[in-house]
């Protein structure tokens, strides 16, 4: 599969219209220059014989060199954590929002609480990440000057750097908190109703226990599923809250290569994108068989 | 002899019961209602933008640069003076464009495919449920961004960009869809009764899908308004001076500490637009399609 995904990565970068040969001389038009640069890069070479070499050292840990004679690598390498972070901070969030947010609202199923929060949750799943990550930023860094309204220090000083990621990582996290807090409360349900919640209640069995032990984890089977799903999503609100927010992260790497024609910085992204794909749906599976030991192969 | 003239008519007086019945339990649904209604003021405005925006979108006045809401400009005025409400309305044309055809784009496209895969099955389904997984593997926004860059930028092939970006999960449900269908009693019948397979696909499966479809579709729109607003507040959607959502957002960004009005009216939009399609859809479904509930 990565296979197919890296052809199509690479013909889908050729297919973006431009001369990487100019850009790459320095707008310098003159044959002889464009020549060499051609013949530097295997421009002239068939496009299977440009594939090949690209994915042979991109295998051996090799992306080549952007525009800037810059290792594609080395610089996909230093942006990745920041996103990273961010990408972690915001799960927090909506962990500690969604989850428990769920659950009160399947236990309390049919009362103001449950219609309050699942209104909110709905407005949450339709406003887009980057116009609530403007109005943040009208709020807390504008008007209160509470926080920042962008920017990144880097995770030397803790402090400024937390400082700088706490509104993007809630922007972020709240919408996938609205995500995470239906697909809880639709499976608590769905537990709540069983047979086996109804014999813990019948052992005579506390609600405390009977919630968090028997139901609540069953829960979090189909919750796993939902957070891998919607990797796709977080890697489109990053590259979004990092341009809002000048962070010079993966995703503000990302949309600058596409912005600037730059074939392997490009085609290392999207590559990487697609790898970390893969690796989290592998990271999903075994979660998914550590809680769920009856789909455990042997 | 009643029980026959019964059996005959059964099939049209069904499907007018089974309507008024589907109808009746959609109107018992408040929220799903007032969805419906939104988005289509939203669609009424955008077909009528021309008549209902107070000025031309691209109307300057440059004695009211920046300038609070007063009866003149009922919104204010944007930093080049042209008026906030009528660049809305004419918005609304714009994004609504790009919802409904993208949509409809992946869906021409994406059925026919997904059809083909789940009836024949066999390699045939095999190379296309792969490619459908791997351009699943690409996040939406990077796909659709990716192409609207290979494309270039305008309001046509932002639409375009979505509606590919849309079609891998349209043929992933048609294939499911087919798969399950084309086990049904009828399409034995029909093959009995010497239907050949375009009969088959056409007549007799994809009626019975149309329920799915249109949910998916409902529910594809607002994915598609919320990608032109992120296209085009990125600059690779649609272009100023034309006016979307997401470019008037775009033009807003630099003048946040000095006019947020600007940002906040078509972010409002957004979210209502976006809303209500998602409840109507979410309605739609429980209605139509009462496997699939939440």
């Amino acid at each position: 599969m990565l296979v197919v995904a890296s052809i199509v990565v690479f013909g889908g970068v050729r297919a973006i219209p431009g001369n990487p040969a100019i850009a790459l001389g320095a707008e310098n038009r003159d044959p002889a220059v464009i020549a060499a640069v051609k013949a530097k890069y295997l421009l002239d070479k068939p496009l299977p014989v440009q594939y090949g070499h690209w994915i042979w050292l991109a295998v051996q840990g090799d992306l080549g060199v952007d525009q800037r004679q810059l290792s594609v690598g080395r610089t996909i390498a230093s942006r990745l954590p920041i996103s990273l972070e961010l990408a972690a901070l915001s799960m927090i969030v909506s962990v500690i929002v969604g989850i428990p947010t769920g659950v009160i609202t399947a236990v309390r199923r049919g009362k103001p609480s449950d219609y309050a929060a699942t209104g909110v949750a709905l407005i949450g799943l339709s406003v887009p990440h980057f116009w609530l990550g403007l109005m943040a930023i009208i709020w807390f860094a504008v008007d209160l000057h509470w926080l920042p309204a962008g920017g990144y220090v880097t995770a030397h000083h803790p402090i400024a750097n937390l400082k700088h990621l706490l509104l993007p990582a809630v922007v972020l996290g709240i919408g996938f908190a609205a995500v995470l807090m239906r697909q809880m409360r639709s499976s608590m349900l769905d537990s709540l109703g069983t047979d086996y919640v109804r014999t813990a209640r019948a052992k005579g069995l506390s609600e405390w226990s009977v919630v968090c032990k028997h139901a609540f984890r069953n829960s979090l089977i189909t919750v796993t599923t939902v957070l891998g799903l919607q990797l796709g999503a977080l890697i489109s609100g990053i590259v979004t809250i990092e341009v809002i927010f000048g962070i010079p992260g993966f995703g503000s790497l990302t949309i600058d290569a596409i912005n600037q024609r730059d074939y392997t910085l490009i085609q290392g992204v999207v590559l990487v994108v697609a790898c970390g794909y893969v690796i989290v749906n592998l990271l999903v599976d075994v979660v998914y068989s550590l809680l769920n030991p009856r789909i455990r192969t042997i | 002899m009643s029980i026959v003239v019964q059996e005959i008519e059964a099939p049209r007086v069904a499907g007018r019961r089974r309507l008024r019945l589907l109808t009746k339990r959609f109107l018992r649904r408040p929220m799903a209602v007032g969805g419906l209604l939104v988005a289509l003021a939203f669609v009424i405005v955008a077909i009528f933008a021309p008549l209902l925006a107070p000025y031309s979108p691209g109307h300057t006045d440059f004695d009211a640069v920046l300038a609070h809401s007063s009866s003149k400009h009922l919104l204010g005025t944007d930093d080049l003076g042209r008026d906030v409400l009528s660049r809305l309305i004419w918005g609304t044309r714009a994004s609504m464009q790009v919802g409904v055809f993208a949509t409809l784009l992946a869906m021409v496209v994406a059925v026919p495919i997904g059809m083909i895969a789940g009836y024949y099955r066999g390699w045939v389904d095999q190379v296309i449920a792969r490619l459908t997984d791997v351009l699943l593997a690409f996040p939406f926004l990077i796909l659709a961004v990716g192409l609207a860059a290979i494309l270039g930028p305008s309001l046509l092939n932002a639409t375009l960009a979505l509606g590919i970006g849309s079609i891998p999960g349209f043929i992933r449900i048609a294939r499911g869809e087919t798969l399950a269908l084309r086990e049904e009693d009828y399409v034995p019948a029909a093959v009995l009764n010497g239907a050949n397979d375009a009969t088959i696909i056409f007549r007799h499966i994809l009626p019975n899908m149309t329920n799915t479809l249109i949910v998916q579709a409902t529910l594809t729109i607002p994915g598609a308004i919320l990608g032109e607003a992120i296209l085009s507040f990125l600059g690779v959607g649609v272009q100023p001076p034309t006016s979307s959502w997401g470019t008037m957002l775009q033009e807003a960004e630099p003048y946040l500490t000095q006019a947020q009005r600007l940002s906040v009216y078509p972010g409002v939009a957004i979210i209502l637009a976006v809303l209500a399609f998602n409840v109507f859809g979410d309605g739609l479904r429980d209605v139509l399609d009462p496997r699939t509930t939440r």
